[in-house]
């Protein structure tokens, strides 16, 4: 049949042609430089009929003047060494496998290590990379190989030692890295419990993202190098501390002097000692002057050999609060009201004759009852970090004065915001809506009283029981602080507590303002309601990614928080924004640069007074010249 | 001629395109002011007004002989005492903290003041509710406690819109006896309402009567009778030979038992008949005279000529 024997013809020159490959194959595996093996102990496999990798288990192999093309796995207890060998892969490392890399042997590619590893690698270079991870251990020896980065990650333990690479990168959680006469970029993004020595060592780019500055690896010598430790504070006195390890100003038991330089005068001797190579120091360093401050620490010891490691320290100063001024401000206001009420009186002898006083008087006595709760509930963040900072303080020992402005700067930004939207709707939201709704103010207004009379009587009682408020916050908080703080801090707490009172001060009166407006324009209640809440709670997320859409921040300024934040930043803790930041947040997020808006507090006090001014001109006059009913 | 407490000239008040009060001409001398108009006619935009709670649109207010608008306009408040159609008072507040508040809107002396509030208190009948909530009152308290606040400056001129509209009938004429009484201490009242008996039990003095924003019709109740009612004339004995000479030329003849009467515009024609008939057949004529309207025939009077002449100067179709 002529199909069957066609069939047959095909298989028969298929299976002629599969066996030829095969064959051609053995030949080219005979002649890979693999073939050659020095030792009969290590046990070869090949996961591929190509040899694209080779895996060694068990035992030790010695490969010398060879050059290897494929990608190389050691694992299981193989201990392979590479004597002036060239490889053009790259290497892996699992379950206890050791690699050496010795005399002029070099890899393009990249080495890996994991699970309880080592490497050694003598007069070497790496093309690509060295990922050190879990237990491993890896050494380089005089190894020059410039274009080498290392990354150590988990807990493995490097040394590097007179050689040259490229930038070590951290990211352990623990172990150790040594780092001696050496010359490599080094950037420790790990967390503190993975430590890194370094001595002597040429270190071009330092960067320590660690953790902020607590400690000084040192004294070491980082020649060529500024070490610039970005750190800022608004303490006058820091505790400096450092460490020293490895250094070789030491050898055993020595006495060792510390030299403390600030800002190039000397500022204190202390004597210190060491045990065989480690020691350590602190002194406290207090700061007569704010601004960048040059701290070096040069360590001598019996030998003369000194050493010095030098940091950089920012000392920022927060404006005080001008109580003088506030005083002045306070009689200057005092004077005016109390004339203001000598002229009514007087006035009201020649028989003019104002109802203010008589619905302030009112209002007064209709909102008691919300004015006590209002007046508590204000004194509650201060009596809630009075708990916080007492736990802080008892769980660390103490609280910093940063720590403190930090908190109270997020604390009073975000209740003083909500409260006084919350204040304001409660309290003057029905103003003049609800009388007008009802009826109530048609009838009133039939009496001997101006439209103005009405709508101020009422006003200048928000205004006290604003003043009232903050009185209450502002105390709290300096009652409920003050026992934390070191007596040299004393002022700054005083200076923080009428800084919070100012704060809501100049922005709960606008935000009120607003609210009144709405109240007076609006003839429904619900209106008069939600307008204001919209504006003030939906407006600020909105406004917040509008700079993505106009590529600067000045939509901020439609929004109250921005004020709030800004004002907080400037004069309590430069901690940034909640609600003010999200945009240029996500325009570094997405690339886009923002150009940021920097008001000074005059400017903002200015905004927000033109705000209050104009809010309640507007309600005056239209309350003055529209129907009642 | 008397000076009028109120005058309007040309008042209108025009809410987006209804026009709510028309070229109103009040003028409003002593006594009660029955300001008489069904729902919606425009008498507490009148009010609102005068009280000074809406803008006219066009025209102007004196009271007192006095522009509302002028500078001096609080002196003018001090004479006016004003009960809204709903008591919406600070409810919150209790009776005599009410009157406490609007008494010293008013810069009355403490212990005047205190006094006044005893004497209105007693007077409007809340003696025993003087410490009570007004949220808690009834409406015929509401309404008392109205009385009271207006009375507090012991005002010139009383402006009371439907006063008596949420009280029961004992209330009513207690309250009707109180503007009596008021009227006799020589106030001015301008009563508005709906409800025409009581003005009439009032004893109004003068009656305006406003429909559409227009005042249709303005004066004594015995002008409006001369205007309204001189038509009528009843005729007594109801004899078939009085009907019979008078029906071919008067428009319309009720009968009442022993009695006629018949509407007509030449009341000489109609006397002049009707001797002749009772001297040719002998018939002793026991009544002939004109009739009065009751208020309510008037109001109801006027309304109508309102509308007829509306309907007579509306254009053809």
């Amino acid at each position: 049949m002529p199909p069957k024997n066609r069939i047959a013809k095909i298989n028969f020159k298929f299976l002629s042609g599969f066996f030829v490959i095969l064959f051609l194959l053995y030949l080219a595996m005979q002649n890979s430089p693999l073939s050659s093996k020095s030792t009969s102990l290590c046990t070869e496999s090949t996961s591929q009929p190509f040899h694209t990798s080779v895996t060694y288990e068990f035992g030790t192999i010695v490969i010398e003047n060879q050059t290897i093309y494929d990608d190389i796995l050691i694992k299981s207890y193989a201990n392979v060494t590479f004597i002036n060998s060239t490889i053009h892969g790259n290497i892996y490392l699992f379950n206890f496998g050791c690699l050496n890399l010795a005399q002029g042997s070099n890899i393009t590619g990249d080495i890996v290590t994991s699970d309880y590893t080592t490497i050694y690698l003598t007069n070497s270079t790496v093309g690509g990379r060295i990922e050190c991870r879990d237990s491993s251990v890896v050494k380089l020896l005089s190894c020059s190989t410039p274009d080498t980065f290392i990354w150590k990650f988990d807990s493995a333990n490097l040394t590097i030692e007179n050689s040259s690479i490229a930038l070590f990168n951290e990211f352990g959680s623990a172990g150790q890295t040594s780092i001696i006469h050496s010359q490599l970029n080094v950037s420790l993004n790990g967390v503190s419990s993975s430590q890194v020595f370094i001595n002597q060592s040429i270190i071009p780019s330092f960067i320590d993202l660690k953790m902020p500055f607590v400690a000084i690896t040192g004294p070491s010598r980082f020649n060529l190098m500024t070490f610039n430790v970005s750190y800022s504070t608004s303490a006058r006195s820091i505790n400096l501390t450092w460490q020293g390890w490895d250094s070789p100003i030491i050898d055993g038991y020595l006495n060792i002097t510390f030299q403390i330089f600030v800002n190039g005068q000397f500022y204190a001797d202390i004597n210190g000692s060491g045990f065989f190579n480690q020691y350590s120091g602190f002194y406290i360093i207090n700061f007569t002057s704010t601004g960048t401050q040059n701290i070096s620490i040069t360590a001598i010891d019996g030998n003369g050999n000194n050493y010095t490691t030098m940091v950089s320290i920012t000392i920022i100063e927060y404006p005080s609060f001008p109580w003088s001024i506030f005083w002045i401000v306070v009689a200057i206001l005092s004077s005016i009201i109390v004339t203001a009420i000598v002229y009514l009186h007087y006035q009201e002898k020649r028989g003019y004759h104002s109802s203010l006083g008589t619905i302030f008087k009112k209002e007064l006595a209709e909102n008691k009852i919300k004015l006590i709760i209002f007046v508590a509930i204000a004194a509650a963040p201060g009596i809630i970090l009075f708990f916080i900072f007492g736990a802080i303080t008892h769980i660390v020992g103490s609280i910093s004065i940063d720590n403190i402005r930090g908190l109270v700067s997020l604390v009073f930004t975000l209740f003083l915001y909500y409260f006084g939207l919350v204040f304001s709707i409660v309290f003057a939201a029905n103003a003049v809506v609800r009388e007008r709704r009802s009826g109530t103010l048609s009838w009133f207004l039939s009496k001997p009283v101006r439209r103005w009379e009405f709508l101020w009587g009422k006003i200048l009682v928000y205004f006290l029981v604003i003043i009232l408020i903050m009185i209450s916050t502002s105390v709290a908080f300096i009652i409920g602080s003050i026992s934390f703080v070191d007596p040299a801090y004393y002022s700054d707490i005083l200076s923080m507590g009428g800084y919070i009172f100012l704060i809501g001060i100049v922005s709960i009166i606008p935000l009120t303002s607003i609210v009144i407006l709405c109240s007076s324009i609006f003839k429904k209640y619900g209106l008069a309601i939600f307008v204001p809440i919209m504006l003030l709670i939906a407006i600020p997320p909105i406004v917040s990614f509008l700079p993505l859409v106009t590529k600067n921040e000045y939509p901020l300024l439609l929004s109250f928080t921005y004020y709030f934040e800004s004002l907080g930043n400037q004069w309590i803790y430069n901690g940034g924004g909640l609600f003010g930041s999200i945009g240029s947040s996500y325009g570094e997020m997405f690339g886009i640069t923002i150009t940021e808006i920097s008001l000074t507090p005059i400017q903002i006090v200015l905004i927000l007074s033109s705000i209050t001014i104009i809010c309640l001109a507007i309600a005056t006059y239209y309350l003055e010249k529209t129907d009642v009913a | 001629m008397k000076e009028p407490i109120i005058q309007t000239y040309e008042l209108t008040k025009v809410f987006k395109r209804t026009v709510a009060v028309n070229n109103l001409n009040l003028r409003v001398t002593s006594g009660i002011y029955g300001f008489l108009g069904p729902n919606g006619a425009g008498k507490t935009t009148t009010i609102k007004m005068l009280v000074g709670s809406l803008f006219p649109t066009a025209g102007r207010i004196e009271l007192f002989g006095q522009d509302i608008r002028s500078r001096d306009s609080i002196n003018l408040r001090k004479k006016i005492g004003y009960v809204p159609e709903h008591p919406t008072y600070f409810l919150g507040m209790t009776a005599e903290g009410l009157l406490e508040y609007v008494g010293s809107t008013f810069h009355l002396p403490k212990l005047e003041l205190k006094q006044k509030i005893t004497e209105l208190l007693k007077l409007v009948n809340l003696t025993e509710a003087r410490n009570r909530v007004i949220l808690k009152f009834s409406a015929g308290m509401k309404q008392r406690i109205g009385i009271a606040q207006a009375l507090i400056n012991d005002p010139d001129l009383l402006i009371l819109d439907e006063i008596t509209s949420n009280l029961d009938p004992l209330g009513r004429n207690q309250m009707i006896t109180l503007l009596q009484d008021l009227r006799q201490e020589g106030k001015t009242m301008f009563v508005s309402t709906h409800i025409l008996p009581e003005v009439q039990k009032m004893h109004a003095d003068s009656i305006g009567i406003i429909d559409h924003g227009h005042l249709i019709m303005e004066g004594t109740i015995d002008e409006l009778n001369k205007k309204l009612g001189g038509k009528l004339v009843r005729i007594s004995p109801n004899h078939p030979l009085f009907r019979k000479a008078l029906s071919p030329f008067v428009s319309n003849i009720t009968e009442e038992l022993d009695t006629f009467i018949v509407e007509t515009d030449n009341k000489d024609r109609v006397w002049q008949t009707i001797a002749e008939i009772s001297l040719q057949h002998h018939i002793t004529l026991t009544e002939f005279r004109s009739t009065g309207l009751e208020i309510e025939q008037i109001f109801m009077e006027a309304i109508d000529r309102e509308k007829t002449q509306e309907v007579s100067y509306a254009p053809k179709k």
